[in-house]
């Protein structure tokens, strides 16, 4: 039994330096929202746009690791209300309606999300969503504001929103594997890596 | 609730969905030579923003009850001869809404997903009436994507298509029924919404820009800017006026040549 627990403390510490690893290969990457600035392709456009940037990635990877910190209805619930919320800022992303500071606003979601993880912030849930909300939106304009321009719009909502919702399981899984190893510490560390993460995106 | 098959009967919904995706591979893969209605149910019907409400909806109807399930599928069977048969009058339903067509499939994505994302006591009524509505946008997007012109195998081999996807995909996620179904069930409802509203809001933004787009240049192609044909006889519109190519011609009738024709090569 304990030879198991010191197998799966092995096993998580290894999943935590690859992921941390994963992160830091991903600060390496040009540190802005990536708003395409000519035409998007189709389906594997929209798949790779999340998989792609760090800061996407980071963001929608935080968003599934802190509900799955949470427990109870969050698990879920945040990562169902991510992309209907997105969807707000996507129509306004393809509409042209001007806003500011969408690459600051996705940063600072990055860094509130990690702090949230680090200092396992348990709001209410209605507290919690309404903090997503507002980061989903800033995600959503960077999806939304190339989406007419795609050669497919179809292909690349589908695209991207299986993407995102891909990157919320896996925070789901790897939070809820996480949880269950001294007390949860390891999530608050790799929350605390992508707090970092976000301060990176946030000077650069 | 899938105790209430036979042990066998458990495992049609996996068979037909096995036997269906070998069908499709084979179409798509295999054979030698396709023709236009294999090429049709492959890139249209199989198209993956008309697949995925359909996935949605089985997906719905596989975590009802056995009632919902039932009248679920005769609700989407309903709809699919509805929207075969009644295009013109959907597309007017639709009012002033700029490309009608290209929202079809946003629109069942938005349903199903709310089918899917619904509150567990309001299920029994949600996804039946979803899969009415969905049933009845399928059939409008098998009539609008038909290349035919009216050739009845084209929605007939469509409607089987879709009805085997809906019937394979709910049956295996009955068998396979797992606790944590509900909740990714409402997960992929919300990706449903986010897509459909994200591709409808594209298709909007498109039409509307396609629209405000200013007229084309006048260049000397167009009737209004050519200079005035002295053949064309007087009173008659020199942009519209074309000899009879009949008229002119010295070998009327079969004997006329018409360019290259390999069958009548020696």
């Amino acid at each position: 039994m304990r030879r198991n627990g010191r197998k799966s403390g092995l096993a998580s510490a290894g999943l935590v330096t690859t992921l941390s690893g994963l992160a830091v290969l991903g600060l390496s990457a040009p540190a802005a929202a990536h708003i395409i600035q000519g035409g998007a392709g189709g389906f594997t456009s929209g798949f790779e746009h999340p998989l792609t940037g760090a800061d996407h990635f980071l963001a929608m990877f935080a968003v599934g690791l802190w509900g799955a910190q949470m427990g109870g209805r969050p698990v879920w619930s945040l990562p169902v209300a991510f992309p209907l919320i997105m969807v707000v800022g996507g129509i306004m992303g393809i509409l042209g309606v001007p806003m500011i500071g969408i690459e600051t606003g996705i940063a600072l979601s990055i860094l509130a999300l990690g702090l949230a993880i680090a200092f396992a912030w348990h709001p209410p849930e209605w507290g919690a969503l309404a903090l997503i909300a507002i980061f989903a939106i800033c995600h959503g304009y960077a999806h939304g504001a190339e989406l007419p321009r795609a050669a497919d719009p179809a292909d690349y909502a589908i695209g991207f929103v299986l993407a995102t919702g891909t990157i919320h399981l896996i925070g789901i899984g790897v939070g809820l594997g996480l949880q269950r190893i001294h007390e949860g510490r390891l999530s608050r560390v790799l929350g605390a890596a992508i707090a970092l993460g976000g301060c990176y995106f946030l000077v650069t | 609730m899938a105790g209430t098959f036979t042990p066998k009967a458990r495992w049609i919904g996996p068979a037909l969905a096995l036997v269906g995706v070998v069908a499709i591979l084979v179409v798509a893969f295999v054979l030698p030579k396709r023709s236009l209605l294999d090429w049709w149910i492959v890139t249209t019907v199989l198209a993956p923003q008309q697949v995925l409400p359909l996935v949605g909806l089985a997906i719905a109807l596989g975590l009802a009850g056995r009632g919902v399930l039932v009248a679920g599928l005769a609700a989407f069977a309903l709809g699919l001869a509805a929207g075969l048969a009644s295009e013109a009058f959907l597309l007017g339903l639709a009012g002033g809404l700029p490309d009608p067509a290209g929202l079809v499939t946003p629109a069942a994505s938005i349903v199903v997903g709310l089918g899917l994302l619904g509150p567990r006591r309001l299920r029994a009524g949600l996804v039946p009436a979803a899969a009415l509505v969905a049933g009845g946008l399928c059939g409008l997007f098998l009539r609008l994507g038909d290349p035919s012109l009216r050739d009845p195998a084209f929605p007939i081999a469509g409607a089987a298509v879709v009805c085997w996807l809906v019937l394979a995909v709910a049956l295996t996620v009955r068998v396979l029924r797992q606790r944590w179904f509900d909740v990714a069930g409402r997960i992929a409802g919300s990706w449903l919404v986010a897509i459909g509203l994200m591709h409808g809001g594209a298709v909007i933004a498109q039409a509307v820009r396609i629209e405000r787009m200013p007229p084309a240049p006048m260049t000397p192609t167009s009737p209004a800017a050519r200079p005035p044909d002295p053949a064309a006889p007087p009173g008659v519109d020199p942009g519209t006026f074309f000899p009879n190519p009949d008229a002119s011609d010295p070998l009327p009738g079969t004997d006329r040549p018409h360019g290259f024709d390999p069958a009548r090569q020696p």
